[in-house]
């Protein structure tokens, strides 16, 4: 190992990354090469400092973080408020939301409560694909073979999800996972673009509807259809037209 | 009861769903609302928690929460690498930081890095993430999360020699 090759690991070492076999080479040098040790203590040197910058939660913020006024199925948290004050507000929130719903049917009729309950959905749907990227939690069985997927929401939803794999047409089937969408559960279904991911939720639905965009969020576009008693939301970084393209050969794939 | 298993798995994480929202927001009330929105977001999603790290589940959903409160995904391209030209044998810094009185010079030091170098090291240094673990968090190659982590420890380095030195010049 030469100097270059030791201040390109230098960082994976001191971070506890590198393997036996490189770890040792690396120590091999260091112990001869002066300047290389340095360029590692210097990494080192800033560690304990960084940790003892940590910015504890303040005590308050622990215990008003317990305070929800609600879930959203209702549930009462626990802690925070006492049990009747929590009741008062929820009754005062509650009070509030009719007043507020019979306002706005008088002004602008229940289309807009629609409009805005497609949207919370949209929003869940956006959520839902983020957080498996981010977390790294795309599939709760991860297979490309629609065999595998498919058994494996038996008995974990009351419904069975058509699973298909798209290889051929360029979206192989990364796996499944049950996912939670307006508080029931729904399958989704995990297709890889390229390098990027499309996350196919599916639950019963009886309207039978053609392939349509739903307004793209925060960056992310979302088709929606439905046919054969179940309704289909596709949402991914991928551009609108492709996102289509899946739909259509999704559908193109069941109907085979 | 669902409540109880969620205060269970997430309040233990709290401090570093905050100290997360803190570096992220720069502040201490943006950071606070940070937390209380995604704590909300955790507890309505509680349901679709698989099991596995909850630390990691809850801190992607306070990045994101984040991100989304200050309107500005992290910058994919963040200019040509420039390693090369940085001196890692300059003085040591342990030594200017015990003159620069420690913590609160380094606290300083990290607040100016760019968001996507001051992430990484917080998963790095703060939460003791894997690579991987973090390439997972910020969605990005294991070796970007290197080289954004060295890139990030080399302006750690600079910022704090520029302002024991502006401090030396002051004096
Ligand atoms: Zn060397």
């Amino acid at each position: 190992m030469n100097c270059e090759e030791v201040r390109e690991l230098v960082h994976a070492y001191a971070d506890g990354e590198l393997d036996v076999a490189r770890s040792v080479d690396f120590e091999r040098h260091i112990a001869n090469c002066e300047s290389c040790a340095a360029a590692l203590r210097n990494v080192r040197a800033l560690k304990p400092a960084i940790r003892g910058s940590y910015y504890a939660a303040p005590d308050d913020l622990r215990a008003s973080v317990l305070r929800f006024p609600s879930s959203p199925d209702g549930v009462r948290q626990s802690g925070g408020l006492p049990a009747a004050e929590r009741r008062a507000g929820s009754w005062l929130l509650t009070g509030l939301a009719i007043a507020a719903a019979l306002i706005l049917g008088f002004f602008v009729g229940d289309a807009f409560l629609r409009r805005s309950a497609n949207q919370n959905l949209l929003a869940e749907i956006t959520d839902a694909h983020v957080r498996s990227l981010a977390a790294n939690h795309l599939a709760d069985v991860a297979s490309s073979d629609q065999h595998t997927v498919r058994p494996w929401f038996e008995g974990k939803i009351d419904f069975a999800p058509p699973v298909e794999d798209l290889a051929t047409a360029g979206f192989p089937l990364v796996g499944g996972r049950l996912e939670y969408l307006r508080g029931r559960p729904v399958a989704a279904l995990v297709y890889q673009r390229r390098k990027h991911f499309v996350n196919l939720f599916i639950w019963p639905g009886d309207h039978v509807t053609e392939i349509r965009d739903e307004k793209p969020q925060r960056g992310y576009n979302i088709v929606h259809w439905a046919n054969d008693g179940m309704t289909y939301f596709a949402v991914s970084e991928i551009s609108a037209p492709e996102l289509r393209q899946f739909a259509r050969d999704f559908t193109t794939a069941l109907s085979h | 009861m669902e409540t109880d298993l969620f205060e269970q798995t997430i309040l233990p994480h709290l401090d570093a769903a905050y100290n997360l929202a803190r570096w992220l927001a720069g502040n201490e009330h943006d950071a606070r609302d940070i937390v209380q929105e995604a704590a909300l977001r955790a507890f309505k999603f509680f349901g679709g928690f698989r099991g596995g790290d909850a630390r990691a589940w809850l801190l992607a959903i306070v990045r994101n929460t984040a991100f989304t409160k200050m309107r500005a995904q992290p910058a994919q391209d963040l200019g040509p690498d420039d390693l090369d030209k940085i001196e890692d044998t300059a003085p040591q810094p342990a030594q200017v930081l015990e003159r620069a009185g420690n913590i609160e010079a380094m606290r300083a030091a990290i607040a100016k890095l760019p968001v996507e170098f001051r992430e990484v090291i917080v998963f790095r240094e703060m939460e003791n993430f894997s690579y991987k673990e973090i390439a997972e968090l910020v969605n990005a190659p294991i070796g970007t999360v290197m080289s954004r982590l060295a890139r990030a420890r080399a302006q750690l380095r600079e910022i704090i020699l520029a302002d024991a030195n502006l401090r030396e010049t002051r004096s």
